[in-house]
């Protein structure tokens, strides 16, 4: 460090020592965010699952103790032959259909009512208890299943599909797609960065034609277990600026 | 609420406390503004809250939402980037109108608008948070080669708007 890079330190933390966020205001704001975003990893359940959800929100509050981590022994996919393999409705389940019902407008917030809801589905639909009991063996795996961390789809620096990124002025990129993203520039320059393994760098630096294809503008060195390739029409955009505008990640991690 | 859940709610709210300033601040300092600070660490903590459970596990739930944050800002910056003017035009064109004036004040937002949002990022990491160039690296999943380039290039690029027009950086004779 020297005096500059110091000075600069104690520039920035002076500029914002005095800011403090409203915390309660953030905590509740990121309860209800959070909570919205753990149930949109839901949110591909289809209207026959919901069903499935409900019912099995019915027959795990139906259980002696409901509500709480005691699962009765008929509970679970297994349940029914054997029973010995049935894995259990446990406190973590419950709790995501306290999310569940929360989150469902149409679903009663309280335990009786989602009872009678949920039971009223059946009798309305005519399902006898043993499609309800089916249903809830379909659907506790799904329920207690950890769901996936969700991640950036973004092909920005950190954690992502792909190790790289592209940033220069006047060029935009789309979403990446499989082991590429294509990118757009002025006067209708277009790039596509693929991500390709490095066993296959010597076939793509060592064709005259890159691969067989004309479009080809570039190939990176390796970078541990991958390197990149760049296909498209610059335009008039200086291939070092495209160069200058790559980001490496040190591996990519697949 | 179930009793998990409501633990949960309950050692979020601790940790949102407990880091709650230094990420806002972080925000702040790679936004440049107030409302877009507190969106950027609301959405954070939202992320953070989602895998609460995994990530209250976590050897550093911190690293975790500092991560997020700093993600989620260049994927923010990433898909603003078609309606942008260019930072750098307006900034340095102000810079110039009033190169001539020794008297006329830089924000230091203003200063940090004028990097491309990694490098501001990479600078806020290196100096603000002082955090060494392994672990932004680390932090921002590139090479410390290119955190190293980055950074001086920033430095290079603040220097002289700083010295020129920030009390502080005055330039001092060798």
């Amino acid at each position: 460090m020297n005096d500059f890079d110091t000075r600069l330190g104690d520039a920035l933390r002076d500029r914002v020592r005095g800011e403090q966020p409203d915390l309660r205001q953030l905590t509740e704001g990121s309860v209800r965010a959070g909570t919205r975003i753990k149930h949109r990893r839901t949110a591909g359940i289809g209207a026959g699952v919901l069903a499935g959800l409900a019912a099995a929100a019915v027959v795990a509050i139906g259980l002696p103790g409901g509500g709480t981590a005691d699962p009765g022994p008929e509970v679970g996919p297994a349940a029914g032959s054997s029973g010995s393999s049935a894995p259990t409705l446990d406190e973590e389940c419950l709790e995501r259909l306290d999310d569940f019902r929360v989150s469902h407008g149409k679903m009663p917030a309280d335990d009786s009512a989602l009872d009678d809801y949920v039971n009223g589905l059946g009798e309305q639909e005519g399902n006898p208890p043993s499609t309800r009991e089916d249903q809830l063996k379909a659907m506790s795996p799904r329920l207690c299943e950890e769901p996936p961390v969700e991640e950036d789809s973004s092909a920005s620096v950190g954690k992502q599909d792909l190790p790289i990124t592209f940033a220069l002025e006047g060029w935009n990129c789309d979403f990446p797609a499989d082991d590429k993203f294509p990118c757009s520039g002025p006067n209708d320059a277009w790039l596509s960065f693929v991500v390709r393994d490095a066993a296959d760098h010597d076939y793509w630096a060592d064709d005259a034609d890159k691969g067989g294809d004309p479009n080809t503008v570039w190939v990176s060195e390796v970078h541990d277990n991958y390197f990149v390739s760049v296909q498209g029409k610059l335009r008039g955009t200086p291939l070092d600026d495209v160069i200058e505008g790559l980001t490496f990640a040190p591996t990519w991690e697949r | 609420m179930g009793m998990k859940r409501k633990r949960s709610v309950e050692e979020f709210t601790t940790f949102v406390q407990e880091t709650g300033a230094q990420l806002h601040r972080a925000a702040l300092l790679l936004t440049g503004d107030h409302h877009l600070a507190e969106d950027l660490t609301q959405a954070t903590y939202a992320k953070t809250f989602a895998a609460w459970s995994r990530v209250s596990a976590a050897d550093s739930p911190l690293a975790y939402a500092r991560t997020t944050l700093l993600n989620t800002y260049l994927s923010h910056r990433r898909l603003r980037r078609n309606s942008e003017q260019p930072v750098d035009d307006s900034l340095f064109s102000h810079q110039e109108v009033h190169a001539t004036d020794p008297t006329t004040r830089l924000d230091l937002f203003d200063a940090l608008a004028t990097l491309a949002p990694l490098d501001r990022a990479i600078v806020v990491l290196r100096y603000w948070e002082d955090r060494s160039v392994a672990d932004a690296a680390h932090d921002l999943g590139i090479t410390q080669e290119t955190v190293r380039t980055r950074s001086r290039r920033a430095l290079a690029r603040l220097r002289p708007l700083l010295e020129a027009h920030h009390p502080g950086f005055e330039r001092t004779t060798p």
